[in-house]
């Protein structure tokens, strides 16, 4: 066990034997360098000040010396959280193919995982301690593909797809959209974070004449694409998926491409409801910067956690019976991304967006 | 017990079977559980790892051959690639999901790797091509190397999955054979179970049953328990106790029989000389009147005295042959007789209300007498003792193909507790006077006969109902044991020159007999006993014989089966005379019609030798 969560785990062991309704851990499977965990420490603080006599404190665990995504990391980094003493849920992991790799340890342990922005549509399957909160792939991608043949109007489509979890589930979902609306793909090209982006497209453009690029990938690969599309295929637009909405990385990256990037977001800030307005208000005060999509899911699944512990105590087989009644035997959780339960009435919220002057705008 | 024994096997077989699935199933899921998705996962990174083999040579040749069919086979791979699922993680064990992980991102680099090696190759750059080719040589290997890692990982896994199986198959093997030898012991303890509790008391009953079939009908079988082969046993010893009572009976009625034939000869033949005697006195013209009268009152008597003999003898004779049919009034009227003498004795009524038109009824007259005698008795006795005035009334009548009769007293009835147990064996309501045979041996008879014998409540009294089927038109009642009517008339000197052998070794039979039949003009001769009547065969050869049965020295049956044999002409002519006819049974040595019952009118002795000669 690494030396940090021991010691942490060895805190929390004392805090329980001293007291019964001594605070408990929620384990976040987040790398500790994670943009999102300012949303984390948010939720934690808004937790707290919640809290009323008699209800244990929480507090949040990070297993600090782990680094990196990689799937075998991701394992890891879950046996390390369910090892820790006190912890009685998980938030995450940050990607479909972490959160996957790592379900079977939940699974094992018996500890429930949210995960916040993974989108896998497989997670459905990874076992009964798995909760999803973001729409899955298959969702997204025929969200994409309606726009790519509704409002486009593409008739040919080349798809670029990280080839993980995440971006082989995607380009499935746009695949499938897109046969459904008569849309060709005339390219499907596979790509990884050490692939050199620009050299792929052009050699799609050489190739074939697409009259719309849709990547299924993160921020930088999105950007890269854009600008060799710029530059290959002029005035064809490039259409991504939510895992790209890493602000302000993105819009640095492409530059003045940005302008012919459409990106899907998981959220966008609602002025007229009180808690997103406070909770974007917060966040800012706390980092500077306007939240993204992946902060507001990862606020509302730490409150979700927390009232989970609220409504059904300490102990994890109870929290993870509570999140599978939600929205059935007891209401949808309102948080800042909305109306939020795991059953067939899930309501999914995605948006389209252009991101304008930094921020990304909901394409009408 | 038996039940008992059967049920313990079966719940040892449920409970081996449970044993069994319990121990060994769980751990084969587990095998199966853990194994396969294990072997999917492999099968899948082996298709994935030789594809990718086979598409790094593929690109080895399509980057340094310039190879134009190997770009397109290389394109067309990488088009295909993320099109197919990779496999969860999830059912691998835990040891394997990190190196499967790994193996799984190296693999889909090496694929993301193959496309851009695609990209540069259709862009010239073949320099760049060239070095990323070695960077996927470097990618497979090492994943080629994790792959392998995590096969012999999953093997390991696989391999102790696989003894743990081992050692619990060993383990139910010991179970399975301590479970074998516990089995074998209960089938022994429940084979001697049912050996003891079934086998060895059925040996019994069956050595029962053999000693019954052979006659003795005092063995009994010992009642060790109160369950169904106890009820069996019990049941075994009632019924013999049944058959023996009825033995009994049947021997005092075999042994009064003999008894009664021998009287019924000694008084017969007194009787036939008493009414020879006065038959050959009544040829006087000259007697007086007063002493006519006398005489005539004389052979009634006599004849009276011998029709009671004769019923007595054909009521109590065992081996009767079993008639077909029977006129049922006759039967009554017969029964009537043999218990009128207690009519006068107890002062009781008789009303015997027979329908003269019953048709024949099936069944033997003797016994169905038997039954009808036992009735009547019952309801003498019943009637005795009671109130006055007592009354037993018989009746006969005929409805759907059935002849019934019923006898009814006045008495005081059956209590209604007996009405249940009154065909059973042993019920009485006569106490030590009354076996409780008689019931149930009648009913016993009729329902040999087809018939039925039913108690009827009465409003005063009980009745008695006998059933019997009515016989075929066409049937022939048997006869009750009367003797032929004499018919009436008689010519004079009928016999005149006959010569007429009298053989009976009374005097006072035989010399009456004679004299009268010399007065119908017959040469008569007699003989004592069996061997003078041959000599005065030999010597005469008589036109017709007159054969009592029972003599000294050679009786009738042996004179008339030496007749037979030496002068086979002659036994058509022999008419037997015999005072006890019951000891004939099948053995007529005679047609029926040539055998007479003493005593007998001698018009009717004439008559029958006057038919014998003229059948000659």
């Amino acid at each position: 066990m690494p030396v940090g969560t021991a010691l942490l785990a060895g805190c929390l062991l004392l805090a329980a034997c001293r007291n019964e309704a001594g605070p408990v851990a929620l384990g976040v499977a987040y790398q500790p360098q994670n943009l999102t965990l300012p949303a984390v420490e948010l939720a934690i603080a808004d937790l707290a000040a919640a809290r009323q006599p008699g209800e244990p404190g929480i507090v949040h665990v990070v297993d600090s010396t782990l680094v990196g995504d990689a799937a075998e990391t991701e394992v890891q980094r879950a046996e390390s959280l369910v090892g820790t003493a006190g912890v009685v849920a998980v938030l995450g992991h940050s990607s479909s193919r972490g959160a996957l790799a790592a379900a079977p340890v939940y699974d094992s342990a018996g500890i429930p995982q949210l995960t916040a922005i993974a989108t896998s549509r497989r997670l459905q399957l990874a076992g009964p301690y798995t909760f999803a909160l973001a729409p899955n792939d298959s969702v997204e991608g025929a969200f994409i593909g309606d726009f790519v043949a509704g409002h486009l109007g593409a008739r040919r489509a080349a798809l670029f797809c990280e080839n993980d979890e995440y971006g082989r589930g995607l380009c499935s979902g746009v695949q499938a959209e897109l046969a459904r609306r008569d849309v060709q793909v005339v390219d499907r090209v596979p790509f990884s974070s050490a692939s050199d982006y620009a050299t792929l497209l052009e050699a799609t453009a050489l190739r074939i004449d697409p009259d719309v690029v849709i990547v299924a990938g993160r921020q930088m690969a999105v950007a890269a694409y854009a600008v060799a599309a710029a530059k290959h295929m002029p005035g064809v637009p490039v259409v991504a998926g939510d895992a790209a909405l890493v602000l302000p990385d993105l819009a640095d990256a492409a530059g003045a491409a940005i302008a012919n990037i459409y990106v899907t977001s998981l959220w966008q800030p609602d002025a007229g409801n009180t808690a997103s307005r406070r909770f974007i208000a917060a966040f800012q005060a706390k980092t500077g910067r306007p939240p993204g999509p992946f902060d507001a899911l990862t606020y509302d699944a730490m409150m979700l956690l927390g009232r989970a512990i609220r409504e059904a105590g300490r102990d994890p087989d109870e929290i993870t019976e509570w999140l599978r009644d939600l929205g059935d035997t007891h209401p949808a959780y309102q948080g800042v991304t909305g109306s939020i339960e795991f059953g067939p009435e899930r309501q999914s919220r995605l948006v389209m967006t252009r991101i304008m002057d930094g921020t990304p705008v909901a394409v009408p | 017990m038996v039940l008992w024994s059967i049920s313990l096997i079966v719940l040892y077989f449920v409970a081996f079977a449970l044993y069994l699935a319990i121990r060994v199933a769980p751990q084969a899921q587990v095998l199966r559980g853990e194994a396969a998705p294990l072997m999917v996962l492999f099968d899948v990174l082996s298709e994935r790892t030789l594809a990718l083999n086979s598409m790094t040579a593929t690109a080895r040749r399509a980057v340094l051959d310039r190879s134009t069919p190997a770009l397109d086979t290389l394109r067309s791979f990488v088009a295909s690639i993320g099109s197919s699922p990779t496999p969860l993680l999830s059912d691998v064990p835990r040891d394997l999901r990190a190196p499967l992980a790994q193996a799984e991102r190296l693999t889909s680099d090496i694929e993301a790797g193959l496309a851009e090696l695609v990209a540069q190759i259709e862009l010239g750059q073949t320099a760049v091509a060239q070095r990323r080719l070695r960077t996927l040589d470097s990618l497979h290997a090492e994943v080629t190397q994790v792959v392998f890692q995590a096969e012999r990982g999953g093997f390991a896994e696989l391999a102790h999955l696989e003894a743990q199986l081992g050692r619990e198959v060993q383990r139910a093997v010991a179970a399975m054979l301590a479970w074998g030898a516990l089995g074998f012991a209960l089938l022994l303890v429940a084979v001697s179970i049912v050996r003891r509790r079934v086998e060895r008391p059925l040996a019994e009953l069956q050595r029962g049953l053999d000693a019954v079939a052979e006659g003795d009908l005092n063995s009994g079988v010992e009642v060790r328990r109160q369950d169904e082969i106890g009820e069996l046993a019990a049941h075994f010893n009632e019924m013999t106790g049944v058959l023996r009572c009825r033995a009994e009976e049947q021997g005092r009625f075999a042994a009064a029989g003999q008894l009664i034939a021998g009287v019924a000869h000694e008084v017969n033949n007194p009787l036939m000389a008493i009414a020879a005697l006065t038959d050959s006195r009544l040829e006087d013209a000259n007697l007086s009147a007063e002493l006519r009268d006398d005489l005539q009152q004389m052979r009634r008597q006599a004849r009276r005295a011998g029709k009671l003999l004769s019923g007595l003898l054909r009521f109590v004779r065992a081996g009767e042959p079993l008639g077909k049919s029977l006129v049922l009034n006759d039967v009554v009227q017969s029964a009537v007789d043999l218990v009128s003498y207690r009519f006068g004795v107890d002062e009781i009524t008789l009303e015997l209300r027979l329908d003269p038109s019953l048709p024949l009824a099936l069944g033997s007259a003797g016994r169905i007498e038997q039954v009808m005698v036992n009735l009547l008795s019952n309801g003498l006795d019943a009637l005795r003792g009671t109130a006055r005035p007592r009354r037993l009334t018989v009746d006969t009548w005929t409805g759907d193909g059935k002849v019934f009769a019923a006898v009814t007293d006045s008495g005081e009835g059956i209590v209604p507790m007996m009405e249940r147990r009154l065909f059973m064996p042993f019920a009485t309501t006569k106490g030590a006077d009354g076996t409780g045979l008689g019931l149930y041996i009648s009913r016993q008879i009729l329902r040999e006969a087809g018939g039925e014998l039913r108690y009827e409540p009465a409003t005063r009294g009980a009745r008695f109902v006998v059933e019997l089927a009515a016989a075929p038109s066409d049937a022939v009642a048997d006869g009750n044991g009367s003797a032929p009517r004499a018919r009436s008339g008689r010519p004079e000197s009928t016999l005149r020159g006959v010569q007429v052998l009298v053989v009976d070794d009374e005097p006072a039979v035989r010399q009456p007999i004679a004299r009268f039949l010399g007065r119908r003009g017959a040469l008569v001769r007699e003989a004592g006993d069996g061997q003078e009547a041959l000599k005065l065969i030999e010597a005469l050869e008589p036109a017709v014989l007159l054969v009592d049965l029972r003599m000294p020295r050679m009786d009738g049956m042996e004179l008339c089966e030496r007749m037979a044999r030496e002068w086979p002409h002659l036994i058509d002519r022999v008419i037997i005379l015999s005072g006890d006819l019951s000891q004939l049974g099948d053995a007529l040595p005679v047609p029926a019609d040539r055998v007479l019952a003493k005593p007998v009118e001698l018009r009717e002795i004439e008559q029958r030798l006057v038919a014998a000669v003229s059948g000659a």
